[in-house]
């Protein structure tokens, strides 16, 4: 029995980017990112909230670019490199400090975050430990309705 | 298409010179502002402080009153290819409805204003 669940979530073990934000660390699912790169020039925008901010040329493209920290309640990122997601999910790109790992995982080592009261705390609901240390999973559609909330 | 373009602190605007009817300079015909007119501020409907708003660009509306949009100092005209036009991140779009989308190169990022969703919300 212990065989078939341990094949169950092999089958199921999905690829996630560990990246740091602020000294934490945390992480999304690979599937959804395009790339990963150096921040450059940024374009402020009117009207969109302090997270937002502004936009990034992706091969003249552009590309929102979130500051998740704010959005979690903690300061404003400082980072130097952004994780772009793919166009099908919304041209985003989160403000990181720097990619840490890449790790296979399955559902079961996801484990609950105790749910704080906010509008942001769904943008968090489950960790796992990744060497010694924990890692934050990001929800990206939690992410996008935050965003559109804001409106 | 050809855009007037003017610029705030931060980014650029430009106004599609096909939406307009003509340009006011607000100095010499500042009768032109208030009563006479539906006059909009380009810099609140921005969401920026006001500044000095020189131009005043008369919008086709067919309405009556005349909408006239304040601008800061129009800086220059051009040619921006429509092709070229990029619409913003879904996310964004509510926040920016008055803007059809930027153009976007290495030097900067003008915002394509959107001058018929802004006639039809004023009530």
């Amino acid at each position: 029995m212990e065989e078939i669940s341990r094949e169950a979530d092999s089958a199921e073990a999905q690829k996630y980017l560990i990246f740091m934000i602020l000294e934490k660390r945390y992480a999304l699912p690979s599937r959804i990112i395009s790339e990963v790169a150096a921040l450059e020039k940024v374009f402020p925008l009117p009207l969109v909230p302090p997270f937002v901010r502004g936009i990034i040329n992706r091969y003249s493209i552009p590309y929102a670019l979130v500051d998740v920290s704010l959005i979690l309640g903690g300061d404003s990122a400082q980072g130097s490199k952004v994780i772009v997601f793919k166009e099908e999910t919304d041209r985003l790109a989160l403000l990181i400090d720097d990619v840490v790992d890449f790790a296979d995982l399955p559902p079961s080592a996801l484990m609950d975050v105790d749910q704080e009261a906010g509008a942001a705390a769904n943008l968090v609901r489950a960790f796992f430990e990744w060497k010694g240390n924990p890692v934050f999973c990001l929800e990206s559609d939690e992410l996008l309705r935050h965003i559109q909330q804001e409106a | 298409m050809r855009y007037f373009v003017c610029a705030f602190d931060d980014f650029q605007v430009g106004v599609p010179a096909e939406c307009m009817e003509r340009i006011i300079a607000m100095d010499a015909h500042p009768d032109e502002a208030g009563d006479r007119n539906f006059c909009i501020s380009l810099a609140a409907l921005c969401g920026q402080k006001e500044t000095d708003a020189p131009h005043g660009l008369v919008l086709k509306s067919g309405r009556s009153p005349a909408v006239v949009l304040l601008t800061p100092k129009i800086q220059t005209d051009m040619e921006l290819p429509d092709a070229e036009l990029r619409a913003f991140p879904r996310s964004l779009a509510a926040f920016l409805r008055y803007f059809r989308g930027a153009f976007l190169d290495a030097s900067g990022m003008i915002l394509a204003l959107d001058p018929e969703t802004i006639i039809k919300d004023i009530p």
